[in-house]
């Protein structure tokens, strides 16, 4: 998947130069310039679309916001998923062109809007662990495996939150697929853990 | 045959002169939607003629309506609302940036945007004690709510004006887009300030609905414009 390359202005934290809307488009147009450049998919911005996605992902990450200090970095991953689900729902991009010989088993060509979304959401994701929290994303390595792509398109276009558990996943994390557009702390996630472990077991199977 | 502009526009014209022709430019908008049914009556050369002209006093209107501004302006126009008016001319750069964000964000859109005087917007703004504001949201919002409830935004520059709920829509919409811009972090370059001025648009119209109950009082106002110029 490309990388974006947009740092923060002055000496702003990654992470809060992203709660600011002329950083998140200026982000969003280099990923989509670089993904065009690599997969060779047109696609056209809906500014007014990608700028209602934005506002909606500021009012959830504000409202989940934790109020510890410890809680950031686990609030990293939940907000970019917060990103993702909300992309995914308002859908500011359309593709105009798909080069003729595209193989569609490939996630850039089987879903290029999802594909899109999940690049965005994993790079800004990795950018905010890498300059905030001096720690690298791990991305799974199956992250090409056409199977888990229709499943995450069949699920999100039943219930959109369940991108935010997809984003964990696609990261290399353990997902909350029970109710993954809640916020829970680690201390929260433990005792949760308790309680949801049957359910994760046979979610997993 | 191709002819050159039928209406040669000087680079920079007052505000007067500008208020005039966004008049003018504002009638022909008019008069070309009154006269569609009975155009279609013309030969189709006359109707092709007619509607050349009309377009030529839109486009001169739009060009020469407006202003030209570069960042010192900006600088000028952000700082009166963060300190108040120090120097006489002040307010006059302050409407003329403003003026020229009305007519950016009027331009390419289709809904309804009435026209914005600068000469009755400077009256108005003079006419406020804006060295007693508490910060710079506070004086936007005293901005707004003065120029909202005067006539500088009308279908005729000056005339009494009963607008529709959308052209009053359109109004707040504007004026509080251009004041988000003014109250945001600066850029250093032209093209990145009129991007910024889009999205601080773009970002009014995402969150409409907050924004026109912020217009309900002052304190309000004074909040919601500080809220959006942080995230924008």
């Amino acid at each position: 998947m490309t990388e974006i390359a947009e740092v923060p202005r002055g000496d702003r934290s990654v992470h809060k130069s992203a709660q600011h809307l002329r950083w998140f488009i200026r982000a969003f147009e280099q990923q989509v310039e670089a993904t065009a450049r690599e997969t060779g998919v047109e696609y056209s911005v809906d500014l007014q679309l990608l700028t209602d996605a934005f506002a909606e992902w500021i009012k959830a990450f504000d409202a989940q916001k934790p109020p510890r200090e410890e809680d950031n970095h686990a609030y990293v991953g939940f907000a970019a998923g917060l990103m993702l689900r909300t992309l995914v729902r308002r859908n500011p991009v359309r593709v105009v062109a798909t080069p003729s010989d595209a193989d569609t088993a490939n996630p850039a060509y089987f879903w290029p809007e999802g594909y899109l979304y999940v690049a965005f959401c994993l790079n800004v994701r990795g950018l905010v662990l890498e300059h905030d929290f001096q720690e690298e994303q791990h991305r799974r390595s199956d992250l090409q495996d056409t199977r888990t792509w229709w499943s995450f398109k069949e699920n999100v276009g039943e219930d959109p939150s369940r991108a935010i558990a997809f984003l964990e996943y696609f990261a290399g994390e353990d997902p909350d697929w029970a109710m993954p557009d809640l916020f829970r702390t680690g201390r929260v996630r433990q005792i949760a853990g308790r309680f949801y472990t049957e359910e994760l077991v046979r979610l997993s199977d | 045959m191709r002819h050159g502009p039928i209406l040669p526009v000087p680079r920079t014209l007052g505000m007067h002169l500008r208020d005039i022709l966004r008049g003018i430019s504002a009638v022909a908008e008019v008069t070309e939607d009154a006269l569609k049914p009975a155009a279609a009556l013309l030969p189709e050369r006359v109707q092709s003629s007619f509607r050349s002209a009309l377009s030529a006093i839109e486009d001169a209107g739009s060009r020469a309506t407006t202003p030209e501004i570069d960042l010192s302006d900006i600088g000028v126009a952000a700082a009166f609302l963060r300190d108040g008016p120090t120097d006489d001319d002040d307010v006059r750069r302050f409407v003329r940036v403003l003026a020229h964000a009305w007519q950016k964000l009027k331009t390419g859109r289709a809904a309804a945007r009435p026209v914005f005087s600068e000469t009755l917007a400077a009256m108005e703004i003079d006419a406020l004690r804006m060295a007693d504001a508490p910060s710079a949201s506070a004086r936007a919002a005293a901005i707004a709510m003065d120029l909202r409830r005067s006539h500088v935004a009308g279908r005729f520059p000056g005339t009494p004006f009963a607008p529709s709920a959308a052209e009053r829509t359109a109004i707040d919409l504007t004026l509080f887009a251009a004041l988000v811009w003014l109250l945001a972090d600066r850029e250093s370059a032209m093209g990145d300030e009129e991007r910024v001025l889009e999205l601080a648009y773009a970002l009014t119209h995402a969150l409409e609905g907050e924004v026109l109950a912020s217009f309900s009082g002052a304190d309000a106002l004074d909040a919601q414009l500080q809220h959006l110029a942080r995230q924008v």
